[in-house]
């Protein structure tokens, strides 16, 4: 649009006086050593690894990865780009989630899987996807990442789901959420199978953690004797079930077919003692 | 408060005959109005859904009238009051003869109260156009519902952004839409009327119960959407004269989510589930001729909130707002206006995105887009804690056209938008207040359209933070309130 | 043992399944899965197209009848019960192998079907033009309409984690990115072999082919899958190709049962579930939990509660009555352009004629 000339000319007769903006953000990550902060839902008290499957993974391979970082507690999974916990903030202040972690951590930490061959790789990829199905279908049926077995098991809803999240809202907001994320995840689940039945989910279960079992056979981590991301993802799984599953005086079906894989079992104690126990 | 019927006034002869007739009336009633007159009866006609008690409540008072002018001024009241219950949509009086008195017929009188009562079922479809949407809207509504006044009303509403996107950076939303949806309750307080208590003591007063849920998409000036579902009660007095009074709980569950990619961290960081329960009180008072382009008057309204009665949002919000208008004479007009805001964290909280003031944009700060003073982080807008404005207008006629709505119109803004940082002493905060004020002038065309004003203005920002964002030439403004 | 089974049980073998489509058997990976490694282990069996999947307990296809026995349903309950059965294609793999099986199959059927329902179902394009036209032409009568729609909003409900992503500059969904990476995984473990593990077929070998064969259709409007396939990864179009030629190159022999009206013929076979499925869309969700069930009644209780008290209201205080009796033309519904309410309450005034004697 032309600006009439005697505007233009007032215009040009006033300047515009700019003073320092109000406000400065603040630099994230913060000043100076810009370390990359992995936002991750709480642990419970005097724990390191989240309460969330998908955040101790992250945990696992960012510690394997020796990628220098920062853990910080967050329980709103709508600040991360992708509605889901965990995500890092590079150093550079980006926010990342899911597979740009693993690129970001494979850019500055160097590839932990540089070294397997073809089929190594195939295997490496297999195994994830069976690992991330399977146990985490069985994982949120039996126990949740968020609120949901306490429609399905009272005893581990009364000792574990309540105390650790409906501290996280006001009353009757923790009712509230607590139901639209039970009705979301059953929605979800559903989507992926036809028909929710206890056995079948525990069965594929079962037969994931046999072949599991059978891959890793007595080796150190499931490629040899350095660690990949199959062994983040399997550690989340197994860790979580037989640390926070363990109740006394009630068996959980889930954390019994764990048990009676000795290997596993021994697996998951060593990954924990040397990346996290300090 | 005579009132002659138009369709009598068909010749000058009869506009004086009426003219004197009414006179003649009016003298006599004055005359009389000491004459000892009781009243019989009190006959109400056409409720037809109304209660009765309700109504006989409210018309009790005349009964104890002891002359005429008691009578007549009781009547009125009682009229009024009927009036102020929303129900009638015509409210009449006649004084007759009674037929079955047992004392003196010149000393008894019957009062017929005819009543019309209004449509109980009422729809309205609609568009609004307001700063950076068009919204389509549709309000049902039951009046009456339980025979009380009562009012059940439910109101939809949908905005759509237009394809043309007022500010470059949001070009990529140019489907921004917003929701609104409300389910209210609303009943009539009308204290028990008594006998000779002038009407200003007794306020219109009203309770409200209030259900909603909306969903707001920022994305023209921040990176998010904001959906709410919350529950209030209302207590309102309305008097035109001292000003009325909102009393308010307001519980609220905001879900504050789809954080854009390259959202800011300011926005990020408060993304999720949070309650409000708040008390509020409104106060507000219009003494202007036209509240959209006034002439003479003034305009006040103050607001104060408190919230953290559980929930978890704590904070102490006050907001005030002046307006005055003179008349130059030949037309002109001067109309100034200040305004101011604070918010304060309690309990060691840190103020929200969603609880903070934004500022600036044609209906405060011409010169500048929407929310463009003020705390930026990356591209988002993401308010601050205190601010103030003010406004200095000065409409003029504009030839051919002075008996329109339609004003020529110079003005100056002037006000700022800053972050409170409870690390630092109050001289610190109130130093930041006034160091860095925006100021734009220009002139420009204002017009009314009924409850709207439009305004086309041709603005100079003339100092602005390096931060806000300046819209230096013709800017459109449509909205209710501006400064 | 094993072999009287079969010589017993051979000719009733059944398996419902969806339709042909694409020149395959059946446009559902899961049901040509089950149809492929009948084919492999050589079994005599006949096919019977179903037009919907209530004529499974589940609500669920394919299902395998065997005899009088209960009917088998899903891929991998019909692979159980092939290999108890004596047909068992899985037998000279070792356990290591076993495991390899699993997970390769856990990939297929959970991860490449992402990306097959994805393209079919969330690329507009597609919908359009391809697979609802096709799958509608491929069930019969009603059938047609309703189940498209069905699919596409399970495909809808199941891909929402799935973003977009830039890769190698362009915008495209995650689930193109990852579908590469899957597909290398197969190709790594197909290497050069004829099958995946060797010269003899296994259970993944049917699997993979199922799915498999249904991403490599060239006459999409848009296929993504097709050219990321054929361009990047041809021995596995190689594999498809060939496999689709041996095991369905001649045509397979049809149900007896199946009469040329189907509609009757689902009424007559099992007239409870017949229904059940028309009268019920959601036939696959039946099997929830007592809580489920409990608060599912409970809001609809509430809902028919609140609409019955609105409903009876109304009429109580004849808000009916006036609305219709009302004839006066002073236009109850007005139609306004303001935004404003009308605020009735505030500024009714009260005309007030006085009449004195």
């Amino acid at each position: 649009m032309g600006i009439p000339n005697p505007l233009k000319k007032l215009q040009d007769a006033l300047p515009l006086v700019r003073y320092p903006a109000v406000y400065t953000p603040p630099i994230w990550p913060a000043e100076p050593a810009n370390i990359p902060i992995l936002f991750i839902f709480p642990p419970s008290k005097q724990a390191i690894t989240s309460l969330d499957a998908e955040c101790v993974k992250y945990q696992a391979f960012l510690a394997f990865s020796n990628y220098e970082h920062v853990t910080r507690e967050c329980h709103e999974p709508e600040m991360s780009p992708s509605g889901q916990l965990p995500f890092l903030m590079a150093a550079d202040g980006r926010i990342l989630t899911g597979r740009q972690i693993i690129e970001e951590v494979k850019d500055k930490a160097g590839d932990l899987e540089s070294r397997l061959t073809d089929a190594e790789r195939s295997n490496l990829t297999a195994f994830t996807q069976l690992a991330e199905t399977k146990l985490d279908f069985a994982l949120n049926y039996t126990f949740p990442p968020q609120l949901f077995t306490m429609w399905y098991d009272s005893r581990i809803r009364d000792r574990i789901t309540f105390p650790m999240y409906e501290s996280l809202y006001p009353w009757p907001l923790n009712k509230i959420l607590s139901r639209s994320l039970r009705s979301e995840k059953t929605e979800w689940m559903l989507s992926r199978r036809a028909v929710l039945k206890k056995d079948e989910i525990l069965d594929d279960a079962k037969r994931t953690l046999a072949a599991l079992s059978t891959l890793l056979g007595s080796q150190l981590f499931f490629f040899g004797s350095k660690a990949s991301f199959l062994d983040a993802v399997v550690f989340s799984y197994l860790h979580i079930i037989l640390s926070l599953l363990a109740l006394p005086s009630h068996e959980v079906p889930l954390r019994e077919a764990v048990m009676k894989h000795d290997n596993l079992v021994q697996y998951a104690r060593r990954v924990f003692n040397t990346f996290f126990a300090a | 408060m005579e009132q002659i019927p138009p369709s009598a006034a068909s010749g000058t002869d009869a506009i004086f005959e009426i003219q004197r007739e009414s006179r003649r009336l009016k003298d006599l009633v004055t005359n009389s109005q000491e004459r000892a007159l009781h009243v019989n009866s009190i006959r109400i006609e056409g409720v037809e859904h109304t209660r009765r008690s309700v109504v006989e409540a409210l018309v009790k008072p005349i009964l104890e009238s002891q002359n005429l002018g008691d009578i007549v001024a009781e009547s009125r009241e009682a009229c009024q009051r009927l009036g102020r219950l929303g129900v009638f949509r015509d409210v009449g009086v006649t004084l007759d003869t009674p037929t079955d008195s047992f004392g003196a017929s010149g000393e008894l009188v019957d009062v017929v109260l005819t009543v019309k009562e209004g449509p109980r079922f009422y729809a309205r479809t609609g568009a609004d156009f307001s700063n950076y949407d068009t919204t389509t809207n549709v309000t049902t509504k039951i009046s009456n519902a339980l025979g009380a006044g009562e009012c059940l009303e439910a109101n939809a509403s949908y905005a759509v952004q237009p394809s043309v996107a007022l500010n470059e950076s949001a070009a990529a939303f140019t489907s921004e839409t917003g929701s609104y949806f409300q389910v209210l309750c609303s009943k009539p307080l009308i204290p028990t009327p008594t006998f000779k208590r002038p009407n200003r003591a007794d306020p219109d007063a009203r309770i409200e119960f209030a259900a909603y849920s909306t969903n707001r998409n920022m994305l023209l000036h921040m990176s998010h959407e904001e959906q709410a579902k919350g529950l209030a009660a209302r207590y309102k007095t309305a008097d035109p004269y001292y000003g009325s009074h909102e009393f308010a709980y307001d519980v609220a569950w905001r879900h504050l989510h789809n954080v854009a990619q390259d959202g800011s961290w300011s926005v990020r960081q408060d993304a999720g589930h949070t309650l409000k329960s708040a008390i509020s009180h409104i106060y507000s008072r219009d003494h202007r001729n036209d509240p959209m382009l006034p002439t003479a008057g003034s305009y006040v309204r103050t607001r104060e909130e408190l919230s953290g009665l559980g929930g978890d949002v704590k904070f102490v919000k006050g907001e005030a707002e002046g307006q005055w208008a003179f008349s130059l004479g030949n037309g002109f007009t001067l109309a100034t206006s200040i305004r101011g805001g604070l918010v304060l964290p309690l309990l060691g909280q840190r103020t929200r995105v969603n609880d903070r003031f934004l500022f600036g944009g044609p209906n405060s700060i011409r010169g500048f887009r929407q929310s463009g003073i003020g705390p930026m982080d990356k591209k988002d807008a993401i308010g601050g804690d205190a601010y103030w404005g003010a406004g200095l207008s000065l409409f003029t006629p504009l030839p051919y056209l002075v008996d329109k709505p339609m004003k020529g119109h110079f003005f100056v803004n002037s006000g700022t938008l800053v972050p409170i940082n409870t690390g630092d002493t109050v001289q610190q905060n109130a130093q930041r207040l006034i160091a860095s004020p925006s100021v734009s002038a220009g002139l420009g065309l204002a017009v009314r359209f009924s409850i709207l004003r439009l305004e086309m203005n041709y603005c100079l920002p003339l100092a602005a933070g390096m931060t806000d964002r300046i819209k230096p030439g013709f800017q459109f403004g449509i909205g209710i309130s501006y400064m | 043992m094993a072999a009287d089974d079969r010589v017993k049980g051979g000719a009733a073998l059944e398996l419902f399944m969806w339709g042909p489509a694409y020149n395959l058997p059946s446009f559902d990976p899961f049901c040509l899965s089950a149809a492929a490694y009948l084919q492999l282990a050589e079994v005599t069996w006949v096919v019977n197209e179903c037009n919907n999947a209530g004529v499974s307990p589940r609500g669920e296809l394919p299902m395998l009848r065997d005899s009088l026995l209960e009917p088998v349903v899903t891929t991998s309950k019909i692979i159980a019960h092939l290999k108890k059965k004596g047909y068992d294609l899985d037998q000279h793999l070792s356990a290591t192998e076993a495991a390899e099986c699993l997970a390769f199959t856990g990939l297929v059927e959970d991860k490449l079907h992402d990306a097959l329902l994805f393209s079919w179902w969330l690329e507009a394009k597609n919908v359009m033009k391809s697979t609802r036209p096709t799958i509608s032409k491929s069930l019969r009568g009603w059938a047609g309409f309703r189940v498209p729609s069905q699919l596409q909003k399970k495909a809808e409900a199941r891909l929402k984690r799935y973003r977009t992503v830039t890769y190698k500059g362009k915008e495209t969904n995650e689930i193109y990115v990852l579908v590469r990476e899957w597909y290398k995984a197969l190709a790594n473990k197909l290497g050069e072999q004829p099958y995946f593990f060797g010269s003899r077929p296994s259970s993944l070998d049917a699997v993979v082919f199922g799915h498999l064969a249904l991403h490599c259709i060239p006459s999409l409007a848009e296929p993504t899958l097709f050219s990321i396939l054929t361009f990047e990864f041809p021995t596995l179009y190689a594999y498809c190709e060939r496999m689709r030629e041996d095991l369905f190159g001649a045509p397979l022999r049809a149900s007896a049962n199946h009469g040329a009206s189907w509609i009757l013929g689902d009424i007559v076979r099992s007239p409870m579930v017949y229904m059940r499925t028309v009268f019920s869309p959601a036939a696959g969700k039946k099997e929830k939990s007592v809580e489920e069930r409990r608060a599912e009644v409970g809001t609809w209780m509430s809902v028919v509660g609140a609409v019955g008290f609105f409903v009876g209201y109304i009429f109580y205080s004849g808000i009916v009555r006036i609305e219709i009796g009302d004839g006066d033309g002073d236009g109850n519904v007005d139609v306004d352009v303001d935004g404003e309410e009308g605020g009735g309450w505030q500024d009714a005034d009260a005309h007030n004629d006085h009449n004195t004697e």
